[in-house]
C-alpha cells in the first residue's frame, strides 16, 4: 500500500497519524465524555474564572456526573480505567483548561493515589467512595516553602502523643487545600526521623482542626483558576487511625508521584492540541495582504512543526500507557516523557500564541491561558532540570543532583 | 545584493581607518591567495609551507607582538585579520593563531632574552614554525591532570610523555612543551610544578605524527607528539612562567583570535547561501524570495551582527588593558556556536549543492566543530562564564558550595 490521499483527515486536525483509531472502545468512550464535558460545560464559562483567579465550583458537579473520578483506582466507586483511558481523560480535560485539570489530578492522582496504595483497607473504605463522588475534595500536601525540588529533606514534623499526632510545619502551592475535605500531609517522624502519610480532616461541623490554616496564593500568572494555597500547621492533632498505614518513607510519596508523573506528559500533549488547534483555526481565518495568514510560508511552517511535535507526544504517550499497564513503565521513563512534553508542549504554546498576533494576548481565543497553565506543568510534578537528572542517574548510573 | 547585505548595522563606522585599511589588505590576501586553492587543500590535506613565508611577508604572524621582528599591531587589528582569514579556511587561521597567539605569545611572554631574538624573528616572518604542546592524550578540558614529565638532572633537563592535537608540530621547527617537573610547589605531582620548555624539533627522543584522516580542519596539520628521553640543556626553560596560568595566558590570546574568526567563517558561509539563493530558481522565482529561505538569511545577519559586536567590544577592552580572561569566555562560547548554526543553516540554502566543495558553507561547518572543542570546549567556557556570575565553581562533579 503506497496510497497516499490528500485533504486533511476527518476525525481530528491534530491526529494526523489518525492515532485515535489506536484507541479502545473504553478509552474511546472517555475521549468522547470529557469532550463533550469541556465543550459543552466547561469552555463557554472557564476564562472568565481565571480571569477572576476564582475556582469553578459549579463544575464540580458535572465533573462528579462523568464517572471518572478516581480513574485507574478499582473498587470503592471508582472506575477502573486503563492505563491509556486515563491518559486519554487527562488529555482531553487539559486540552480543555489546566486548572481543571490540576483539580483533578490532585484529587485522583494524589489524593486517592496515596489512599488507594497506602491506605488500609478500612481507610480505602472510609475516603474512597466519597471522594468518588467528589462529595469529598482531596489534597496532598508534599512541597514547603524551603524544599520544592528536594521534597525528600522536609522539614514539616509529626510527633506522636497518646491517640493523635501532632503535625508541625508550612507546606506551600497545595492544590485544594483551603477547601479540601482530606488533605494527605507528609511529614517527618521525629521519632525515627522517617516521613510518614497523615491525613488531616474537617470535623462534622466542616471545620479544619485548630492550628490549621490555608492562605491562597495570590497574584498567579498561570492556573489562576485553581487554588493552590500556602498551609501552616501549628499544633495540629489529627486522630492516629488518619495515619495512612503503608507509607513508611519518602519513597512512598516517591511512589505515588511516580505514578502521576506520565499524567504531566498527557497533560502537556493536551495544552499543545488545544493551542495547536486555536491557531490553526485563527490562520484560516485572519486575513493579512489580502489572503488568510494560513497560505504564508512563515505561518504553514510554524503550524508544521507544531503537529510534528503532538504527534511525536501521542506516540511517547500511547507506548507509556502500554507499558504502565504492563507493570514495565519505570520512573525514569515517564520522566523522559514528562521533560520532553512540558518543553515541547511549551514551544508549541508559544508558536500558537505568537501565530494569533495581538489576539493571542487576549483571554477569549483562550491560546495564552493554556500558554501560562504549560509555564505550571514545566514546573510541577518535577521540573524540566529535576527530570533530566533522574533520567541522567538511570543512564550513567551516577547520581548528578547534588 | 543591496548595501544592507553585507554591513547590516554599518559596523564598520566603529572601525578605524588604519583598522578598515588593514582589513581590507588581508582581505585581499585571502582573495587571491587563500580562496583559489583552498577546496583543492581541503581535498587533499594539506597545509602550504609556502603560504607560511606569505603570511609572514603580509606581516599576519604574532602581529599583535611588539619587538624582534613582529608587526605590534592592536588587538582589533589582530581580529579583524583572523576573521578575514577565517572567511578563507578555519585551517589558515588555526596556523596564524597556533604560530602567533600560542608559540610566538609564549616566547614573548615568559623566554629569556637569549629565547626571543633567536626564535622570534624568524617566526614572525614565517621562516621558522612554532607550535605549542599542552594538551595530552589523557589530558583535554583538565590540562592539570597532564603527565608529561621533566626531571632536573645535573645539566639540565630529561622531558618524558605525549602530547595530543598539536597544531603544526610535524612542520614545526620548535615546540613549546609544558611538563610538570621535580622542582617548586608540588614537585612532580601539583599543577603548581608546569612548566614551559622550548624544545628544537630535532631534538633526539622528539616525534611527530600527524593525525589523520580529519573530517575537519583539513587544511591545517594536528599531530601526536611523543617525548622519549628528551634531553634539553638548563637555559631550555622558559624562565617566567609557573603554573597553569602560563599555558592559560597564551590560551586567552588564542581564544580572542577565535570569536573574530568564528565571525568571518559565518560571514562567509552567509554571503555564499545569500548569492546562491539570488541566483538559484525554482517555481520559477530565485529561491531568495520564499519566505522560508529570507528567514534562513535574516536569522544569520542577526547572529553575525551581534557576534561581530561582541568581538569588537572584546577587542577594545583587550587595547585598553582591561579585560578579563573570563570575559573571552563569553565571544568564543557564543562566536563559535552561533557561526556552526549559521554555516548548516546556509549549507540547507544551497540544497545538494551544499555539499560540494565547490561551496563554502559545510566546509566552514565542519571546521568549525574542530574550533568548538579546541582552546575550551562549549561547556568548559560556559562553566567558566558560571564560575564568574556566581562564585561557584562547577567544574568538578558534586562540588559543594
Amino acid at each position: 500500500m503506497t496510497t497516499i490521499t490528500s485533504g486533511p483527515p476527518e476525525i481530528s486536525s491534530s491526529d494526523y497519524y489518525l492515532l485515535d483509531e489506536l484507541l479502545t472502545d473504553e478509552a474511546r468512550d472517555v475521549r468522547d465524555r470529557v469532550r463533550g464535558f469541556v465543550d459543552r460545560d466547561l469552555l463557554p464559562v472557564i476564562n472568565d474564572y481565571w480571569d477572576r483567579a476564582e475556582f469553578p465550583f459549579e463544575l464540580v458537579p458535572k465533573i462528579a456526573q462523568l464517572g471518572l473520578v478516581g480513574s485507574t483506582i478499582s473498587g470503592y466507586g471508582c472506575p477502573g480505567l486503563s492505563r491509556l483511558a486515563a491518559g486519554v481523560l487527562t488529555r482531553e480535560l487539559a486540552r480543555g483548561d489546566g486548572s481543571v485539570n490540576t483539580f483533578f489530578g490532585v484529587q485522583t492522582g494524589l489524593a486517592m493515589g496515596s489512599i488507594a496504595l497506602l491506605g488500609s483497607e478500612e481507610q480505602k473504605q472510609r475516603w474512597l467512595p466519597g471522594m468518588a463522588a467528589l462529595d469529598m475534595i482531596g489534597a496532598f500536601a508534599l512541597t514547603e516553602p524551603g524544599h520544592g525540588s528536594d521534597a525528600v529533606r522536609l522539614e514539616t514534623t509529626a510527633r506522636r502523643d497518646g491517640d493523635h499526632w501532632v503535625l508541625d510545619g508550612a507546606k506551600r502551592w497545595i492544590g485544594n487545600a483551603s477547601f479540601a475535605d482530606v488533605v494527605v500531609v507528609w511529614a517527618r517522624d521525629v521519632e525515627d526521623g522517617r516521613v510518614k502519610a497523615i491525613v488531616v480532616g474537617k470535623d462534622a461541623d466542616g471545620r479544619y482542626p485548630d492550628g490549621y490554616s490555608a492562605d491562597l496564593i495570590t497574584g498567579k500568572i498561570g492556573k489562576r483558576a485553581v487554588w493552590q494555597p500556602d498551609i501552616t500547621l501549628r499544633g495540629v492533632r489529627v486522630p492516629v487511625e488518619n495515619k495512612l498505614d503503608e507509607a513508611r518513607s519518602f519513597r512512598d510519596a516517591t511512589r505515588v508521584l511516580t505514578s502521576t508523573r506520565g499524567g504531566a506528559a498527557w497533560e502537556s500533549l493536551g495544552h499543545a492540541i488545544a493551542a495547536y488547534e486555536i491557531a490553526l483555526a485563527y490562520a484560516g481565518e485572519r486575513q493579512q495582504f489580502g489572503k488568510p495568514i494560513a497560505s504564508f510560508q512563515l505561518v504553514q511552517h510554524k503550524l508544521a512543526e507544531m503537529l510534528a511535535e503532538i504527534t511525536a507526544m501521542q506516540l511517547y504517550c500511547f507506548r507509556m500507557a502500554d507499558l504502565h499497564e504492563q507493570g514495565r513503565l519505570t520512573g525514569p521513563m515517564a520522566s523522559l516523557a514528562k521533560m520532553h512534553h512540558a518543553r515541547k508542549a511549551r514551544q508549541v504554546c508559544l508558536d500558537a500564541r505568537d501565530i494569533l498576533g495581538g489576539n493571542g494576548l487576549l483571554i477569549e481565543h483562550h491560546v495564552a491561558r493554556h500558554l501560562t497553565d504549560m509555564e505550571v506543568v514545566h514546573t510541577y510534578e518535577g521540573t524540566d532540570s529535576i527530570q533530566s537528572l533522574i533520567v541522567g542517574r538511570d543512564l550513567t548510573g551516577i547520581s548528578a543532583f547534588t | 545584493m543591496t548595501d544592507l547585505a553585507h554591513d547590516y548595522l554599518d559596523l564598520d563606522g566603529l572601525f578605524s581607518a588604519d583598522e578598515l585599511e588593514l582589513r581590507d589588505r588581508v582581505r585581499a590576501f585571502v582573495q587571491e591567495r587563500i580562496k583559489p586553492h583552498i577546496a583543492e587543500w581541503y581535498e587533499n590535506a594539506q597545509f602550504s609551507r609556502e603560504i607560511a613565508r606569505e603570511m609572514g611577508k603580509a606581516r599576519l604572524l604574532g602581529m599583535h607582538l611588539s619587538g624582534y621582528g613582529c608587526p605590534g599591531r592592536s588587538a582589533v587589528e589582530y581580529g579583524l585579520a583572523a576573521m578575514e582569514l577565517e572567511a578563507g579556511d578555519s585551517g589558515l587561521r588555526t596556523f596564524v593563531s597556533v604560530q602567533g597567539s600560542l608559540a610566538m605569545s609564549a616566547i614573548h611572554k615568559f623566554g629569556s632574552e637569549d629565547h626571543k631574538q633567536r626564535w622570534l624573528p624568524g617566526m614572525a616572518a614565517g621562516e621558522l614554525i612554532g607550535c605549542f604542546g599542552l594538551t595530552e592524550p589523557g589530558a583535554g578540558s583538565d590540562p592539570s591532570s597532564m603527565t608529561t614529565y621533566a626531571e632536573r638532572v645535573e645539566d639540565g633537563w630529561v622531558l618524558h610523555g605525549a602530547k595530543r592535537w598539536i597544531g603544526l608540530a610535524t612542520i614545526a621547527d620548535v615546540a613549546v612543551i609544558w611538563a610538570k617537573t621535580n622542582e617548586g610547589d608540588g614537585a612532580g605531582e601539583g599543577a603548581a610544578s608546569i612548566r614551559g620548555f622550548l624544545v628544537p624539533t630535532d631534538t633526539p627522543g622528539f616525534s611527530a605524527t600527524a593525525i589523520e584522516p580529519k573530517l575537519g580542519m583539513r587544511a591545517s596539520i594536528q599531530a601526536e607528539i611523543t617525548l622519549t628521553d628528551v634531553r634539553l640543556p638548563a637555559d631550555a626553560v622558559l624562565p617566567d612562567a609557573r603554573g597553569l596560568r602560563g599555558p592559560f595566558s597564551c590560551l586567552n590570546e588564542a581564544r580572542y583570535g577565535i570569536m573574530w574568526g568564528a565571525m568571518g567563517a559565518a560571514r562567509d558561509a552567509y554571503e555564499d547561501a545569500l548569492a546562491y539563493a539570488l541566483e538559484r530558481r525554482q517555481f520559477g522565482v530565485p529561491i531568495a524570495a520564499f519566505q522560508l529561505t529570507q528567514q534562513k538569511l535574516v536569522d544569520m545577519v542577526l547572529e553575525i551582527q551581534k557576534g561581530v559586536l561582541v568581538a569588537l567590544q572584546t577587542g577594545r577592552l583587550k587595547d585598553a588593558g582591561t579585560l578579563r580572561p573570563q570575559q573571552i569566555s563569553l565571544g568564543k562560547l557564543n562566536n563559535v556556536r552561533e557561526a556552526i548554526a549559521i554555516c548548516r543553516e546556509a549549507r540547507t540554502v544551497l540544497g545538494g549543492n551544499g555539499i560540494t566543495l565547490d561551496h563554502s558553507p559545510l566546509r566552514h561547518a565542519n571546521n568549525l566543530e574542530s574550533v568548538r572543542t579546541y582552546e575550551g570546549t562549549d561547556e568548559v567556557h560556559t562553566l567558566i562564564m558560571g564560575a564568574a556570575i556566581t562564585g561557584i565553581p562547577a567544574f568538578s562533579a558534586g562540588h559543594q558550595p
